[in-house]
């Protein structure tokens, strides 16, 4: 991550105080997780979420990111009326290099620490609001998502708030995240998010 | 910067959404390979109950006292049995680890879990651990496949051997069906001893001070005697039941005459019983009425009770020289259960009666049943059995009617020879008994009620103890108190106290290990991790 701020600092000339921007997006997004343990919350080996994203421009071509996004997943089986969720907050901060072409396409690389924050929960019966049998264990996994991809702005004089829409993939990798007795869970691998915004 | 938080906080209220327990997110259904949990093979030992978590494949401890539930630390595989010897002392866990043969190395290296793995590359190990309070001590290497287990009652040593009648065994590899394995659970230590074809039963005698002699093993065609005063144990001597080859003769009960000298035998079809004279290594055969579909040997009397489907007939075989003993019965009974110095009999068929056999005088007492029986359980005072019953299919009127279509329990009074019927509102799980040195009560659980029915034996009196949830089973636990499973996913165990009436429920420990995903042994480490 070092690395990709001092390249950016090398290629980006300084932001004026005037320059200083930021975005703000709705995102949603998918990343990869085949953990076997990730079969009890999900039919499929992807955890789909939904988030935001808030970034400062700092130069021309650097911007500080930072977001969140939420996974919510569950399943149910009727047949031992058992409910299980996976809920996943992660927490994102990084850089976003971009360069501009006629200021309306942006291709551009990130690189965000990801601090995820799993909770499981297990209900066995459904039917009550409040019961002996739910089970609820937390863990926390520090990752890193590296991203490229490309934002469309729309054409905005200056000091006038523009849209812009975006989409990126990548790849991500996890450290494993201990959910104490319960066991443990390691997701990674392919990423990919997108999203729509306001910009100033 | 006002306008960006006021957005950021709206987005995350309509991102994060409700995660209360009403509102749990569910995309579709859960599909599991087991329940998370067996209830019905909960182990009490004076460190706590031990229960097998089926879906993670572990172990679970619920300490005694007011400890929270544990993992048990397993290692590398699944716990596929849990077993304890007689004296409860020692605990073993059958663990099997897994190796997949898979030729392709691309593949290969894709396979890190069990679920991974085809069914056909998938090679399975069978090892023991000796669990001990909340630690399992080092795998015991053991040489062949085993599904079942016996303990000599010092718990020092245990025979391991293939269960055919274990609905659940699957046969892998290459697998000798001639030899059994002997563990010495103090060293850690095993042996495999050729014994016979399919062996399937053990025995085990002991001397003057309690400690394992021999082991007894049955097989098709031949018994084995295994002398595990020897290091490393042997086949000391191996008694043929039948000299012809061509003839299959199956052993169905065996058992052991209280000095230890004599091996019971009988077997399918036949009516003769062997005794198998240990100190001499020679054979008697005596000759029976029928078929014996079960006995029991009687330390007290030194002799062994027989009962027959087949007759109606009870036989009680002499240990010093050999003689039977005949009494006629009316109805032909099937189960024996055990008093000091008399026998219980009873049938587990459509036969109403029961008979309490004196084996000091050879007296012989009828009861005769509401309903037929489905289990009988004599109290530790031995004043009093109770029958659980089975609702009939043929209903008739008034009382008897109501008789036929519920189940229920009948109090044998042992003492004053009478029987009282009680319906029961679901069909009877188990009893357990609850003495002090001025009070007995029986604990009874009914399938689908949510309390144990406690009924005071001396005065009559009960009392309906509240459960949350419909038992499963009802076991003892070392302190006195009774522990009580329920059909609960994610598990759920009541604690009672018989004295006060106090309860205490364990739930949730289902979920240990849930999520520790079977890892594959690779190939270079050949058992670790």
């Amino acid at each position: 991550m070092r690395t990709l701020i001092a390249l950016a600092a090398l290629v980006s000339a300084p932001a004026s105080a005037a320059d200083l921007g930021w975005q703000l997006s709705g995102e949603l997004g998918n990343l990869r997780n085949a953990d076997p343990s990730y079969d009890l919350f999900s039919k499929s080996n992807v955890m789909p979420s939904r988030g935001i994203r808030f970034g400062v421009t700092l130069a021309d071509t650097l911007t500080v990111e930072t977001g969140w996004h939420r996974v919510r997943r569950g399943l149910y089986s009727e047949e031992i009326d058992l409910q299980t969720a996976f809920f996943a907050d992660e927490f994102m901060l990084g850089p976003k290099i971009s360069h501009g072409f006629a200021d309306v396409f942006y291709p551009y690389a990130a690189a965000h620490g990801v601090l995820m924050r799993g909770t499981m929960k297990f209900d066995d019966d459904t039917s009550t609001k409040r019961n002996a049998g739910q089970v609820v264990q937390r863990g926390l996994g520090l990752g890193v998502l590296t991203m490229g991809g490309v934002e469309f702005r729309s054409p905005t004089g200056a000091d006038k708030l523009g849209v812009s829409v975006h989409i990126e993939a990548g790849y991500g990798w996890f450290q494993s995240a201990d959910f104490g007795d319960i066991g443990t869970m390691k997701p990674g691998g392919f990423a990919m998010k997108g999203g729509v915004g306001i910009r100033l | 910067m006002r306008t960006v938080l006021t957005l950021s906080l709206l987005a995350g209220g309509l991102l994060g959404g409700c995660a209360g327990w009403n509102k749990l997110p569910n995309q579709g259904d859960l599909n599991l390979d087991a329940d998370l949990w067996d209830p019905n093979r909960a182990l009490a030992t004076e460190d706590g109950l031990y229960i097998p978590l089926t879906q993670a494949g572990g172990l679970a401890l619920i300490p005694a006292g007011n400890g929270d539930p544990v993992r048990i630390d397993l290692g590398e595989g699944r716990l596929s049995k849990l077993t304890a010897s007689p004296d409860r002392s020692k605990l073993v866990a059958f663990v099997e680890t897994y190796r997949c043969d898979e030729e392709d190395p691309k593949e290969a290296k894709k396979d890190h879990f069990l679920d991974d793995c085809r069914v056909d590359d998938l090679e399975i190990t069978t090892s023991i651990r000796v669990i001990d309070g909340k630690k399992a001590a080092a795998p015991v290497e053991v040489d062949g496949s085993f599904n079942g287990i016996t303990y000599s009652h010092d718990g020092q040593f245990a025979v391991a051997y293939l269960d055919f009648s274990d609905p659940d065994l699957v046969l892998d590899g290459v697998i000798n069906l001639t030899s059994v394995v002997v563990l010495n659970l103090a060293s850690g230590e095993s042996k495999s001893v050729s014994v016979g074809f399919a062996a399937d039963r053990v025995l085990f005698t002991q001397n003057l001070l309690g400690e394992a002699e021999k082991a007894v093993v049955l097989s098709q065609n031949e018994v084995a005697v295994v002398d595990l005063t020897t290091d490393p144990p042997t086949n000391s001597v191996t008694f043929p039941l039948t000299l012809d080859p061509d003839s299959v003769v199956i052993p169905v009960g065996i058992e052991l005459t209280p000095d230890g000298r004599y091996a019971l035998i009988s077997v399918a079809g036949s009516s003769d019983l062997y005794a198998l004279d240990l100190l001499t290594e020679s054979i008697n055969i005596v000759e029976l009425s029928h078929n014996p579909t079960d006995m029991d040997v009687n330390t007290a009397t030194d002799t062994t009770v027989l009962v027959y489907n087949s007759g109606s007939v009870v036989e009680v075989l002499e240990h010093q020289t050999f003689e039977i003993e005949t009494t006629a019965l009316d109805e032909p009974m099937s189960r024996i259960a055990t008093g000091t110095d008399f026998a219980l009999l009873w049938s587990d068929g459509s036969e109403h009666d029961a008979y309490r056999l004196d084996l000091d005088s050879n007296v012989l007492v009828e009861y005769r049943l509401q309903n037929p029986a489905v289990s009988m359980h004599i109290s530790p005072t031995e004043e009093f059995a109770i029958a659980l019953t089975r609702a009939e299919d043929g209903f008739g009127e008034g009382v008897e009617g109501l008789y036929d279509s519920n189940p229920g329990m009948e109090i044998i009074d042992l003492d004053d020879d009478e029987t009282e019927p009680f319906l029961l509102e679901g069909a009877g799980l188990g009893v357990s008994w609850a003495d002090t040195e001025n009070s007995l009560h029986a604990l009874v659980l009914q399938e689908a009620v949510e309390y144990v029915y406690k009924l005071d034996m001396y005065t009559g009196n009960a009392e309906e103890v509240e459960l949350t949830e419909p038992p499963l089973s009802i076991g003892n636990m070392n302190d006195g108190t009774f522990f009580i499973t329920h059909d609960v996913a994610l598990g759920l165990v009541t604690f009672l106290d018989p004295k006060t009436n106090k309860t205490r429920e364990v739930s949730g420990f289902a979920t240990l290990g849930i999520s520790d995903a079977t890892e594959l042994l690779e190939e270079e480490k050949k058992g670790g991790k």
